[in-house]
Formats: C-alpha cells, structure tokens, sequence
C-alpha cells in the first residue's frame, strides 16, 4: 500500500508540475515496480469489489432505524386533519364544475400492469368440453409484476420522470416521539408507504388486541421481522424481551398469527422488509 | 509520456487504494448482522378492526360500447364484495371520472381524501364483441401524491361480467390484507323449491343460482373437490343412498362414486383433491372410509361398534375431524389421516358436523344444547367458544376458502335459508330467501 501511494504520488506529480521533473536524476529515473504494483492492485480490486458487492448486493445494514408511531390509526396515515369517522355517504364532489378538458388523456400503457388471462368458468348450461387447467390459476403467489429494476411506472403521466418519489411530506413531523403519545410522528423516508404500515400495524394489533395479557411488563419486547415481497414471513424472533417470556410469546404470536401481510409496494427496492415491533397495552379497550 | 508506461496503472492503484481504505473505515464491526436490523419499528398497541374506507368511482369507459351498464354495476358488485369482506367502508355511486380528462380522477381522490377516504378505486371498462376487460387502479388517498397501488386487468366473457367486478374486489382485500378475497367463489346447496330435495349453487352473494340435479329423489350434502370443477354428493336416486359426483360447469354426466352396503353418506374432499372421505355401512355399522377417486381403491380407517361419520380434512391433509358416537353420544374426534391417534376434542353435549377450517387453527361444528349452535374450537382441544347464540336453530357450517367466513342454515326466519357471518360469529346475514329452504351450504373454493 505504501509503495503504491509513493509511486502515484509521484507519476501525478510530475504529470501535474513540470517543476517536479527536476528533483534529480537519481528519483526520476527511478524504476516503478511494475511486479509489485500488479499484485498489489489486484488485491485492491478484489478487496474492493468484494466490499462493493456485498454492499450493493447484500444490502448492507446501516442499523439506521425509522420510527413510525401510527397511533391513531386513520390520523396516522392520512390527512392529520381528516375527521376519522367514516366516510359521508354521498361527499360533496364537484364533478359538475369540470370543466372538459380535450387534454388527451395519457398513454394506456402502465408498464406495471399485469395483463393476465383469467380463466372462466364455461357457462352452466354450456356444453364445454372442460375447464381450463387449474395451472393458469391467478393466485397464489402470483404478483406477476416486472421486476423492480424495469423503469418506474408511467401510469401518472406527468411524473414519470422522477427515479422514486417524494416521501409523504404532510405526513408529520420527522421527531417522532417513540412512545406513541400524541400527535403522529412519522418519518420514513426510507420506506415512504405509509398505507402499507398501517395495513401492517392494524393486523398486528388486532391480533395483539386478542392475546390476554394481565399485567404490562416494565420493559417492551421488540419482535423482529423481515416481510418478504409476496407478504409471507418466516419465524418472527424475539429482538429484545420484556423479562417476561409469556407476554414475548404472546408478541411473537400476535406477529406470526397477523401474517401473511400484504405484498411489498412494488417500487420499494429491496427484497424484504425488516420490521421491528415494539408491544405495549396502552391502549387496550 | 511514452517514457513512463507505469503511470496510468499507478494512478488507478493509488484510486483503489483509496477507495479501499475509505471502505474499510466506513465498514461498521457488525454490518453483516441480519437479524438486529430493520427498516422500521413500529409500536403495537391492542386495537380492534379499523374498516379501512375506500372510493369507488363509476367505472369509465375507455372503448367499446357500455350495453349492459358495466361501468355502473361493476363497481357496485364490487363495493358490494369490499363491504362483506368487513374490511372496508365503502362508498359508491359516483360519476365517472370521463375518460379524457386526467385531471378529473385525481381531483376526485382529492375531495375523498379531504372526506376522510383511504383507498380509491378507479376501473378502465375495454369492450369489443362479448368480451369485457376491465383495467383496475387502486390508489391511496393518504399520499400526498395520491401513490398509485397496483393496476391490474381483467378479462371475462360479458356474460360473467359480475367476475370481472369480484376478481377486482378480491385484489383489492388482496392488496390491502396479503390474503385473497373470497368474492369469486360460488356456495352449493340442498334446496326444496322444487318439492324435492335438489342441489344448487350460487355466487357466493346470491347471485347466478344454478340447480345442478333435476332427478327428483332427495339429494344431500353436497361437497365441492378443490378443482372446483365437481361436486360429490349424497343421493337417493337409486334408492339407496350412494355417493355421485356432478359436474357444474361441464356436460358430463353425473358419476357413481360409491355404492357400499346400503349407506354411503358426507363425502369430503381431501385437499388434494385425489381422495374422498365418507361414512359407509360397507362391513356393517357405519365406518369412515377413504377412496380414491382415480383407481376406486377404499381404505377404511375407523374400526368401533359406534357409529363413525361427517369427516373433515384437516388443509394440509394430515388429519380428519369426524362425528362418532363411541363415547355414547355424539362427539367431536380428530384422528390422523390413516385412521390413528383418535382423539376426542368435545366434552358436553351434542356435537356433530365438524368442519376444518381452511386456514388450520380451528374446526367448526354444530352442537345442540336446547337449540342447535354452531361452535368453534382448536385442532387441540382448547379454546372452544360459541360463534351463534339463536335465534332458532343453527347447523351445517361451512368455511369460506379464506377461513374468515362461514355459511350456515338457520330456521330464525322459518323455514332453513342460508346465513353468512364471520368466524368469530359476528356480521350475520342473509345469504337465501327461497322459495323452498336452503340447507347442507358448501362454500367452494376460489374459482381458477
């Protein structure tokens, strides 16, 4: 490493200022070491290709971790502002005052679409000689979606242009408060989803709503996660006990019966999601 | 220049060297740990269901010509689906967003979102000739952007356009739940409107019913296989009760599945679809027996002096709960799949019609305690609960493919019709109204 650095130092040293030439004869003249510098280099490259891959590839884990309280759960995820009950029957939407625009609408062509052939049934009454084989069958497992790197859906038009979109931004504010308490916090800049977490988070609860739990141990377990792309998870584990082992396996079954979750956004980039839970009984009705 | 080959390679070394050494600062001790990372934490607290509140625009139509008014009734159909589903609110019947006006959709999402809507849904009718593609976007209202979910298409002949409508509905609990809805599904029953016991079957909501036997003899418990594409039955047609197998969708004549001794009764399919379980009086007092369809090879697996009756696959095929009477009274048992390792899950009373659910964790039947009820309880014994308390009686339950719902006969009206609820015996609701009652329900599985 040394007698690399030496030796390029020197060779843009002397690209760079003329001057340098002049340091004497004995320095210019002086032999690179083309044998060592070879073996050296490959070894960098190696070293460095093998760090760089396991980074791109493995998804290297930064430990950088987002804190998202959706609590409640219809002002965590939507408009702070929207009332929660439930919608009007008939909200007042001025469909009448648009105006007809002869804007051509944008092109058809979502690339994220599945066009998919859905077998039918014959008609009861039809003479058909069979039914189509069960292997055209849409579920499960079936997301036939192009694969993540294929370009972003064009489906609205005029932003097509941007590599990811812009995290939700009227979402809350980034300094979430991890206990829960008060108004939304969300920051997920990373995983910017939020109807997905929610969606996440209300299976979650429901099932944690049905353990029985006595007593509120001192310290919070945290279940850890990873959610695959088609929503399936493997074991969840224990990331942190409470002290209490009964209320962790009253967590980790309240993961493991919320499963499966929905499929993964299909623009989210990584091959899995990985959810940390932390359980508490605030909130028990 | 020329003398100083070295240069450009010992510029690229010095850049890896760089390169190298920044890497190897910047690589934290434990970088490789799968297990403590994640890329969100979120904090749990017990809550029940939330319905999640979605808008369902008229469809627009994009080409052809709308003779049957799909872009008003399928997004009808499909509200219809969302809201049974117990998952969604929904609201429906508003115009079309025209189809030349991209605008138009975005400022109706607006306007829901501001109401308070979660999730929109928007169709794209395509019509040409008998076909009907419909093109569904799903949207999330609570992205500043109004994020784009999943599109998905759809293609049915006209005539079954209400598929196309719960194919669109089933995605949609499929994108917001990770599990697929049951909406495309049809249920088979034992109806009398005939003034003989016949089979029938029907959209899982009612719709499109379709009398499947015309032989006017009494026909029973009818059992969808998991191909969907035939129902085994018990019938007298001949006299004695056999079972038969009839084809829905296809011109095939009804099949003799089994004709043992002089009672062959509650066929169940197994996951697989290879064998059927049954009850028969083949070697004197009726006994579980197992065939298989394909080579009409029988196993018996019960062996006692009670009788052993109504099993019920466990999904993974590894088990059946049956009905028997070895205890004395009718009991709830579950035994491996070759008939070993019985044991009694019910205690009390008088239990019959066990009913494995889908999803594995729980088998539902019917117990007569005054009145009959249905009940639950897990593959262990453990957790047994009510899931219905009156009003009149109420039997036969079946599961829907997603084991969150169950079909069921009550008389609470009269006569028997056919009821829904969920699996925790919540949202109960008329499925039948007539004429003649509607027993012996057999929710089937997901149409392909």
């Amino acid at each position: 490493m040394m007698s690399a650095s030496v030796a390029g130092g020197l060779s843009m040293g002397s690209r760079l200022d003329p001057a340098l030439r002049r340091l004497g004869p004995a320095l210019r003249q002086r032999e690179v070491p083309l044998a060592a510098l070879g073996v050296s280099a490959m070894g960098h490259a190696l070293f460095v290709a093998g760090f760089l891959g396991a980074v791109l590839w493995g998804g290297w884990n930064t430990s950088k971790t987002y804190v998202v309280n959706l609590v409640p759960t219809v002002a965590a995820v939507g408009n702070p502002n929207a009332p929660a009950a439930p919608l009007p029957t008939r909200p007042t939407v001025p469909l009448a005052q648009r105006a007809p625009e002869p804007a051509p609408r944008p092109k058809e062509t979502a690339p994220r679409e599945a066009p998919r052939e859905t077998p039918q049934l014959p008609e009861p009454s039809l003479p058909t000689p069979s039914l189509p084989s069960r292997a055209t069958a849409v579920r499960p497992g079936e997301k036939e979606l192009p694969p993540l790197g294929g370009g972003r859906p064009s489906v609205r038009g005029e932003k097509t242009g941007e590599s990811r979109p812009a995290p939700p931004a009227s979402l809350g504010l980034p300094s979430g408060s991890p206990s829960g308490a008060g108004a939304l916090t969300l920051d997920v800049s990373d995983f910017p989803y939020a109807w997905y977490l929610r969606q996440v988070l209300q299976k979650v609860s429901i099932q944690w709503q049905k353990q029985n739990q006595v007593k509120e141990p001192d310290q919070k377990p945290i279940v850890w996660v990873e959610i695959q792309r088609d929503g399936s998870i493997q074991m969840p584990k224990i990331d942190k006990s409470s002290g209490n082992a009964l209320y962790d396996q009253a967590a980790l079954r309240a993961v493991l019966e919320a499963s499966p979750f929905p499929p993964l956004p299909d623009d989210w980039s990584k091959p899995s999601l990985r959810v940390k839970f932390r359980f508490e009984l605030r909130g028990a009705g | 220049m020329i003398r100083h080959p070295g240069r450009p390679l010992a510029i690229l070394v010095a850049l890896v060297a760089a390169a190298a050494i920044v890497g190897a600062l910047l690589t934290p001790p434990a970088a490789r740990s799968q297990q403590s990372g994640a890329d969100v934490l979120l904090n749990v607290m017990a809550s029940g269901a939330k319905k999640l509140n979605i808008a369902i625009p008229d469809f627009t139509v994009v080409s052809g010509t709308d003779s049957q008014g799909l872009s008003k009734r399928s997004p009808q159909v499909a509200g219809k689906d969302l809201t049974f589903s117990a998952l969604f609110s929904v609201v429906s019947d508003i115009s079309a967003p025209a189809a030349d006006n991209p605008g138009a959709l975005k400022e109706l999402w607006a306007n829901f979102a501001a109401a308070g809507a979660h999730a929109g849904l928007h169709g794209l009718l395509r019509l040409r000739g008998d076909r009907a593609e419909a093109e569904m976007r799903l949207y999330d209202l609570t992205s500043p952007d109004q994020r784009l979910i999943a599109v998905k298409k759809f293609d049915m002949p006209v005539a079954q356009a209400r598929r196309l409508a719960h194919k669109i509905a089933d995605e949609v609990v499929f994108q917001f739940s990770g599990e697929q809805g049951i909406a495309d599904t049809r249920i088979a029953y034992v109806g009398s409107g005939s003034g003989s016991k016949e089979l029938y079957a029907m959209d899982y909501d009612g719709a499109n019913v379709a009398r499947l036997t015309t032989n006017g003899s009494i026909n029973l418990s009818p059992s969808w296989s998991p191909d969907v594409r035939s129902l085994a039955f018990t019938s007298f047609m001949r006299g004695y009760p056999y079972l038969y197998r009839v084809f829905p969708f296809e011109n095939r004549p009804i099949q003799l599945l089994a004709g043992f001794g002089t009672l062959n009764t509650a066929p169940a399919w197994s996951p697989d679809g290879r064998l059927v379980a049954f009850s028969s009086n083949r070697d004197g007092n009726p006994e579980i027996y197992v065939l298989t369809v394909a080579t009409a090879a029988l196993r018996r697996l019960t062996t006692n002096p009670g009788i052993d009756t109504e099993p019920s696959w466990s999904p993974d095929g590894t088990h059946l709960a049956f009905t028997s009477e070895r205890g004395g009274v009718p009991q709830i048992y579950v035994m491996d799949a070759d008939g070993s390792n019985a044991r009694r899950l019910t205690e009390t009373g008088f239990n019959t019609q066990p009913r494995w659910s889908p999803k594995g964790d729980t088998i539902a039947f019917t117990s007569r305690q005054g009145n009959h009820d249905i009940w639950a309880v897990s593959p262990d014994g453990s957790n047994l609960r009510r899931l219905t308390a009156g009003p009149a009686g109420n039997e036969s339950a079946s599961w829907a493919p997603n084991g969150r719902h169950l079909v069921f006969q009550s008389s609470r009206l009269g006569g028997f019709q056919l009821f829904t609820m969920l699996a925790d015996g919540s949202e109960q609701q008329s499925a039948t109204r007539g004429p003649g009652e509607a027993t012996s329900a057999s929710w089937s599985p997901r149409l392909p």
